[in-house]
C-alpha cells in the first residue's frame, strides 16, 4: 500500500556562488514543540543512497595499488576463507597537490580531504553471484528477475514513509524495475540536468518547469477518468488482466495529482544555463572524460537540490554510456577497456576513471556536506554514496568476468558503517586465472546489497536479506563456497559500526 | 468461423527501375495451387519509375486450412509514445482544422511534458535493440506526461471563442445539447468507437452541463488522460457458437487494429464510417480497406519503424564522437563526419525500404538493391555517388564490393571508433538477420596474454584474443561470430571500402600497413556452412539458406502482436515465411498479416 500524501516540510536553501546548493538550518524553534520534535526524528531517520556505475573491469593493480600488499590490521577466517582489514589514512599518500591512494584513487588534496579518506572505505574481494559479462544493473544488485537497489528504496515505506515526488532518480542505463516476474530497464528520469529540473521543480522565474493549475483551472478531473475506467472494468468482458491494467493506470495517475500539489516553487534555484544535452551533443564528446565529468557534476548540483527539498533520497547514475560504454560502437570499449595491457592506454583508462571518482563521486559528497537538515547534521552525514564496476578486476583479456568487483564507499550512512578502511575480502588461497597480475575469488555481492538496505533502513518485511543479502536467493555453487553462501545474509566483516 | 487466409500471388513483374539488368528483380511466383477467387490488386504507388504494376492477392477457396486459432485478449496494449502524439495530432486536425495546433502536439508531448520514449525490447536480449511496441511498461512517467499533455493540448483546443465555435460547430441548441454532440464527436475519436449513453453522462457531469471554454476543456483534458485512450481494450464480438473458443473482433477494434498497425494512429474518417456500419465485416470490405491503408503514405511509417526495429539501426551511434583525437582525424582522412551524419546513415537505409516498398519489391531487394539513398553530401561521398534528390532514379553504387544492406553505412558503419568490430558485425548479421540464437559467454576464462606485439590488422588482433586454443571463448567466436564479421573487413568502420588496412599510433601516425583478408568460413546453426570472401558470397549465402526470410516472418509476428511469438505461431510465421521466399512484394508482406485470423479474432475471455 502506497503511504499517503503528506506536506512535506520544507527546507530553506540559499543557492551559493557557483551554483552549489547551500542550506539554512530548518529552524525548528520557530515550529510547535510538537511539530519541532518530529522534525527533528524525521530528518534523523532519512537516509540517502547515491551510487556510481563504472562500465567495464580494470586492473586490480590499477583501482587497489598499494592496497593490494598493505600490511593487515587485523585478519579473521570468514565464510571459510581468511580475509584482511587496514585503515585507509595509512595508504593515502600526499603528492603534490593530490593525495594518492592508487593510479584511481586520487585526486586533489582539497577534495580528497583526510576527512574524507576518514569516510571512506574501499572493497575487494566481492564477486557476482554469475555473470554473463557485460550487464546493465548488476553493480545495483540487480538481475533477470531482481530489481536494483535503487527501485527497492523507492517502494519501500521503512525508507519512505512518507512519499515523496521522485523516489529515485536514475541517470543513463544503470537500474532494473520490476515488470510481473520479471525486470525491464527503468526509463532514466531525465534526458539532461535542465529537463530534470523542469520535472523536478516549478520554477518561479518562468523557466521550463510547468505550473500547477489551481483546482477550478484543472482540465483533467480525475475523479471522471475513474469513473469512466469503471464503467470500461464492469463489463464483464474486461478480463483479469484488464482490469490490473486499468486499476494500475489509475494508480498512477492518482499518484501524479498527488505530486502536482508537492512539486516546490523554485524561488531560490535558478533554472540551470548549462545544458548537459549540449555537451553530449558537441563533437569528440566521447573521448573527453573532462567533458564527461562536467556533467556528473551539473548533474550533481540538481540531485542535491531535489535532496534538499526533500524531493528525493536516491540517485543512482552511470556515465553516458558512449564516452564511457560497454558498447564497442564508442570506441572506449575496444582502445581502451580492453587494451590495458598497453602503458599508455592503461593510463588513459586511469585518467578518465579518476576524474569519475573525483568530479562525480567526491564532488557529491561535497555537496551533500555543506547542506545542513533539521536535526543539525549534513546530507553527507546520512548518506551512502558509492560506485561499482560493472565487471571484476582481473587479467587479460578476461576483463568480462565477475569476480573481485572494485568498490568505493563514501560515508557511514547515519553512523551504521565504519569507515577509514581498506577491506580486502579476497580468498587470496583460491583459483587465480593469470599470473600476471594475479586474481582471485572472494565473498559475494549480494551480501555488499543486503548491507547496503539494512544500512538504509528497509526492513524484513519490505525486503527479507538476512538469509542470502540481496537478491535474497540462493545461488549455485560456482567457486563460492556453502561456507561463504552461509555468510551472505550478514553484515560484512568489519564494516558495521 | 470466417476465414481469413487468403493465399499470395505475386503477378510478373518488369525489369527494374532504371532498366539496369545487374539489379535483381523480384521472382514471380505462381499462386498455391487450388487457390481461386477474385484477385484484389494492391495498387502500385504514383510514382513515375514504379516499374510494377500490381500485387495481386488471391482470395482463399472455402476449405482452405483457417489460421490456427486466436490470442488470448491478455493485456491491454498501449499507445506508444508515437501512436500518442499521431492520435493526438489527427483528432487536433479533425476537431479544429488548424495546422498550427495539430503540428504544435508532437513538440508537446516529446519536449514540453517529456514523454519518455519507449523502450526497443529486444525479447532474446537486453543487450540489442528491438521494438518499440513490445514495451508493454507504464510508468509514472508517461502517466505524468500524459496527464499533463492532456492539460495543456484541452487548454489550447479552446483557447478562444472561435476554438470554440469550431469545437462545438454550429449548434443552436441548449448547452447541455451542444456539449453532449461534442462528447460523442470527440469520444468517438480518442475513444475509437461510439460512446455508451453511461459514457456519454460521465463527460456531461465533467462538462457540468455548461458549453463554456472551461467546461469543454475539462471533457477534452478528462477524455485523453482516460485509460480508455491510452489502452487498447478489445473485447470481441459476442460470440454466436457458446462454445466456440475464438470471437471476431468487433467492427470498431478491427479499425484500430488495422490503423495502429499500418498507420501507427487512429482510424481517419472512412475507416469509422464502415467501422459504424458494420461494412468493415465484409470481407471484399475489409480487404479493400488493407489496399486503402497500404497504399497511403502513412504505411511507409510502421514499414520504416519495422525494418529500423529489425535492422537494430538505431544503435548506431554518433560518427563524430571522436573528431578532433588525432588518430581517429587521421583514419577518417578528408571525410569529416558531422552531428547529422548518423541519422543520415540510418534514414539512408530506411529511405530505401520506403523506395523499394513503394514500387512493389520484395523483400530479397531489401537485401540485394544496389542503389544509393543518400541524400547528403557527407553519406553520398562514402558511396562515392551523386547525392539523391530524393524524386529522380537513385544512382547506383560504384564500387562492385558494395552489395547491398549489409554493406549500407547505416548497417555497417560502427560509431565512432577507427579500427573495425568484426565481432559485432557478426553478431548483428548472425543474430539480426538470421535469427541465430546465442548463449552467454562462460566465465571460465582461462586465457593467458594474448601476443599483440608487432603491427596487426583488426582482424589478427582479434584471432589472436578470442581464437586462443584451449579457451572457451573460441567455440563460439572462431566458429561462429568472428567469420561472419570478418567477411566484411573490406569495409571500415565509416563503412568506406579498402583493400588495406592502416594501423595507425594514437597520434595517428602510420606503423603499417597491411592487406585485407576477408576469407571466412561461415556457419548457420543447422549445421551448413559455406567458404566466402567477400560480402557478395556472404550475401548470396543468407539468400540460399532461407534464413532472412525465416527471421523477418519471426520479427514481423513480434512487431505486429507487440509480443514474443510462441508456439502458437508457428503456422502463421510460416505463412508469412512462404509468401515472402515466394518473392511477395514488402507491401503484400505487411499486408497479409491483417488477412490472419490471428488478426482479426481474439479469444473470448472466461
Amino acid at each position: 500500500m502506497k503511504p499517503a500524501f503528506n506536506p512535506l516540510s520544507r527546507r530553506q536553501f540559499l543557492l551559493g556562488a557557483g551554483g552549489t546548493a547551500l542550506a539554512l538550518p530548518l529552524l525548528p524553534s520557530l515550529l510547535p514543540r510538537e511539530a519541532r520534535a518530529a522534525t527533528e526524528a524525521a530528518a534523523s531517520a532519512e537516509r540517502f543512497f547515491v551510487h556510481t556505475t563504472t562500465w567495464h573491469g580494470v586492473f586490480q593493480s590499477q583501482f587497489f595499488g598499494p592496497l593490494l600488499d598493505q600490511a593487515p590490521a587485523a585478519t579473521q577466517s570468514y565464510g571459510g576463507i581468511t580475509i584482511r582489514q587496514a585503515q585507509l589514512a595509512a595508504a593515502a599518500k600526499a603528492s603534490g597537490d593530490l593525495t594518492v591512494i592508487s593510479d584511481i584513487l586520487r585526486a586533489k588534496s582539497s577534495k580528497l580531504t583526510a576527512r574524507m579518506v576518514s569516510r571512506m572505505n574501499v572493497i575487494n574481494g566481492l564477486d557476482f553471484a554469475v555473470s554473463g559479462g557485460h550487464n546493465r544493473g548488476g553493480t545495483l544488485g540487480g538481475d533477470a528477475t531482481s530489481p536494483t537497489i535503487d527501485q527497492v528504496l523507492a517502494g519501500a515505506s521503512s525508507f519512505y514513509p512518507t512519499a515523496v515526488l521522485q523516489p529515485a532518480i536514475v541517470r543513463n542505463l544503470v537500474s532494473l524495475s520490476k515488470s510481473g516476474t520479471a525486470t525491464v530497464q527503468t526509463t532514466p528520469t531525465a534526458e539532461s540536468n535542465v529537463k530534470l529540473f523542469d520535472r523536478l521543480f516549478k520554477n518561479a522565474a518562468g523557466g521550463g518547469g510547468g505550473s500547477t493549475p489551481a483546482p477550478a483551472d484543472k482540465t483533467v478531473l480525475v475523479d471522471r477518468v475513474k469513473e469512466h475506467a469503471d464503467l470500461v472494468m464492469a463489463d464483464a468482458s474486461c478480463s483479469a488482466d484488464c482490469k490490473a491494467r486499468l486499476g494500475n493506470y489509475l494508480d498512477l495517475l492518482n499518484e501524479v495529482e498527488g505530486k502536482l500539489a508537492q512539486t516546490p516553487v523554485s524561488s531560490t534555484f535558478q533554472r540551470p544555463t548549462s545544458d548537459t544535452s549540449s555537451l553530449e551533443a558537441a563533437a569528440g564528446f566521447y573521448g573527453q572524460p573532462a567533458s564527461q565529468a562536467q556533467v556528473e557534476s551539473l548533474w550533481n548540483d540538481i540531485v542535491v537540490a531535489a535532496f534538499s527539498a526533500g524531493i528525493s533520497r536516491v540517485y543512482v547514475n552511470g556515465a553516458t554510456s558512449y564516452t564511457f560504454g560497454p558498447e564497442p560502437e564508442h570506441a572506449w570499449h575496444n582502445d581502451y577497456a580492453h587494451a590495458l595491457d598497453d602503458t599508455a592506454k592503461r593510463a588513459g583508462f586511469n585518467a578518465a576513471v579518476q576524474l569519475q571518482f573525483e568530479t562525480c563521486m567526491l564532488d557529491m559528497a561535497a555537496k551533500m556536506d555543506q547542506v545542513k537538515t533539521a536535526d543539525g547534521k549534513t546530507l553527507f552525514d546520512k548518506a551512502l554514496i558509492a560506485s561499482g564496476f560493472e565487471l571484476g578486476s582481473g587479467g587479460n583479456p578476461g576483463h568480462h568476468h565477475n569476480r573481485c568487483i572494485p568498490i568505493i564507499a563514501l560515508g557511514d550512512a547515519g553512523g551504521y558503517f565504519k569507515t577509514g578502511q581498506s577491506l580486502d575480502y579476497r580468498d587470496l588461497n583460491s583459483f587465480n586465472w593469470s599470473s600476471d597480475p594475479h586474481w582471485y575469488s572472494g565473498l559475494l555481492y549480494t551480501q555488499w546489497m543486503g548491507m547496503v538496505l539494512r544500512a538504509m533502513g528497509v526492513s524484513n518485511s519490505d525486503v527479507n536479506t538476512t538469509a542470502w543479502g540481496y537478491p535474497n536467493v540462493r545461488g549455485a555453487n560456482g567457486d563460492h563456497t556453502d561456507a561463504i553462501w552461509s555468510v551472505a545474509g550478514q553484515d560484512l566483516p568489519w564494516m558495521k559500526a | 468461423m470466417r476465414s481469413h487466409l487468403l493465399a499470395l500471388c505475386v503477378a510478373a513483374l518488369a525489369a527494374a527501375c532504371n532498366g539496369d539488368s545487374s539489379e535483381s528483380t523480384p521472382a514471380a511466383g505462381a499462386p498455391p495451387n487450388g487457390s481461386t477467387g477474385n484477385p484484389v490488386v494492391v495498387p502500385a504507388g504514383t510514382d513515375p519509375h514504379a516499374q510494377i504494376a500490381a500485387v495481386t492477392i488471391a482470395a482463399a477457396t472455402p476449405g482452405d486450412v483457417a489460421g490456427p486459432g486466436c490470442s488470448a485478449a491478455g493485456v491491454p496494449r498501449r499507445l506508444t509514445r508515437d501512436q500518442v502524439v499521431n492520435a493526438l495530432t489527427d483528432v487536433t486536425t479533425a476537431l479544429t482544422g488548424d495546422a498550427t495546433l495539430a503540428a504544435s502536439v508532437g513538440p508537446l508531448v516529446r519536449d514540453t511534458t517529456q514523454f519518455p520514449p519507449d523502450v526497443a525490447v529486444n525479447p532474446d536480449t537486453s543487450r540489442h535493440k528491438g521494438y518499440e511496441r513490445l514495451d508493454s511498461g507504464v510508468n509514472l512517467r508517461q502517466v505524468t506526461a500524459l496527464h499533463d499533455t492532456a492539460e495543456a493540448l484541452a487548454k489550447s483546443m479552446t483557447a478562444d471563442a472561435t476554438r470554440l465555435n469550431t469545437l462545438l460547430g454550429s449548434c443552436t441548441g441548449t448547452a447541455d445539447a451542444c456539449v453532449t454532440g461534442f462528447i460523442r464527436k470527440a469520444g468517438r475519436l480518442l475513444f475509437r468507437q461510439p460512446l455508451t449513453d453511461a459514457e456519454v453522462n460521465v463527460y456531461r457531469t465533467a462538462a457540468g452541463n455548461a458549453a463554456s471554454q472551461a467546461s469543454v476543456a475539462k471533457v477534452l483534458g478528462t477524455m485523453i488522460a482516460s485509460p480508455k485512450f491510452y489502452f487498447v481494450v478489445e473485447k470481441g464480438q459476442a460470440p454466436t457458437d457458446a462454445n466456440a473458443t475464438c470471437t471476431s473482433l468487433t467492427a470498431h477494434e478491427q479499425a484500430t487494429r488495422l490503423a495502429l498497425h499500418f498507420w501507427n494512429s487512429i482510424p481517419d474518417a472512412a475507416l469509422n464510417t464502415l467501422a459504424d456500419d458494420g461494412t468493415l465485416l465484409q470481407p471484399a470490405v475489409y480487404t479493400a480497406q488493407i489496399q486503402r491503408l497500404m497504399a497511403d503514405s502513412r504505411s511507409d511509417r510502421a514499414m520504416r519503424d519495422f525494418f529500423g526495429g529489425w535492422f537494430r539501426l538505431q544503435e548506431l551511434v554518433a560518427l563524430d564522437g571522436k573528431v578532433g583525437d588525432p588518430k581517429f582525424d587521421a583514419f577518417a582522412g578528408s571525410f569529416k563526419p558531422l552531428p547529422t551524419s548518423r541519422d543520415a546513415a540510418v534514414n539512408e537505409v530506411l529511405d530505401m525500404v520506403s523506395y523499394l516498398a513503394a514500387r512493389n519489391a520484395s523483400l530479397q531487394q531489401v537485401l540485394t538493391d544496389r542503389h544509393s539513398y543518400a541524400k547528403t553530401a557527407d553519406i553520398a561521398s562514402l558511396y562515392k555517388t551523386a547525392v539523391w534528390d530524393g524524386k529522380s532514379a537513385p544512382p547506383l553504387f560504384t564500387e562492385a564490393s558494395r552489395v547491398g544492406l549489409l554493406t549500407r553505412i547505416g548497417f555497417i558503419a560502427q560509431g565512432s571508433t577507427d579500427t573495425t568490430l568484426p565481432i559485432s558485425r557478426g553478431s548483428r548479421v548472425l543474430f539480426g538477420l538470421t535469427c541465430e540464437a546465442m548463449p552467454t559467454p562462460a566465465m571460465d576464462q582461462s586465457n593467458s596474454k594474448a601476443d599483440l606485439t608487432g603491427v596487426l590488422t583488426t582482424r589478427q588482433r582479434v584471432e589472436r584474443v578470442t581464437e586462443m586454443e584451449g579457451t572457451s571463448c573460441i567455440g563460439c567466436h572462431k566458429t561462429q561470430m568472428n567469420p561472419w564479421g570478418f567477411a566484411f573487413e573490406g569495409f571500415d568502420s565509416l563503412g568506406r571500402a579498402r583493400s588495406t588496412e592502416r594501423v595507425l599510433d594514437d597520434k595517428g601516425g602510420l606503423l603499417g600497413e597491411k592487406p585485407i583478408d576477408t576469407a571466412a568460413l561461415v556457419r548457420l546453426a543447422d549445421g551448413s556452412s559455406r567458404a566466402v570472401s567477400s560480402p557478395s558470397a556472404t550475401q548470396q549465402y543468407i539468400l540460399d539458406s532461407g534464413q532472412f526470410e525465416r527471421c523477418f516472418a519471426r520479427n514481423y509476428v513480434r512487431y505486429s502482436f507487440g509480443r514474443s511469438e510462441t508456439a502458437a505461431d508457428g503456422a502463421l510465421m510460416e505463412a508469412l515465411r512462404v509468401q515472402a521466399a515466394n518473392g511477395a512484394n514488402l507491401r503484400s508482406l505487411f499486408a497479409s498479416i491483417a488477412l490472419r485470423t490471428e488478426f482479426t479474432t481474439i479469444q473470448r475471455a472466461k
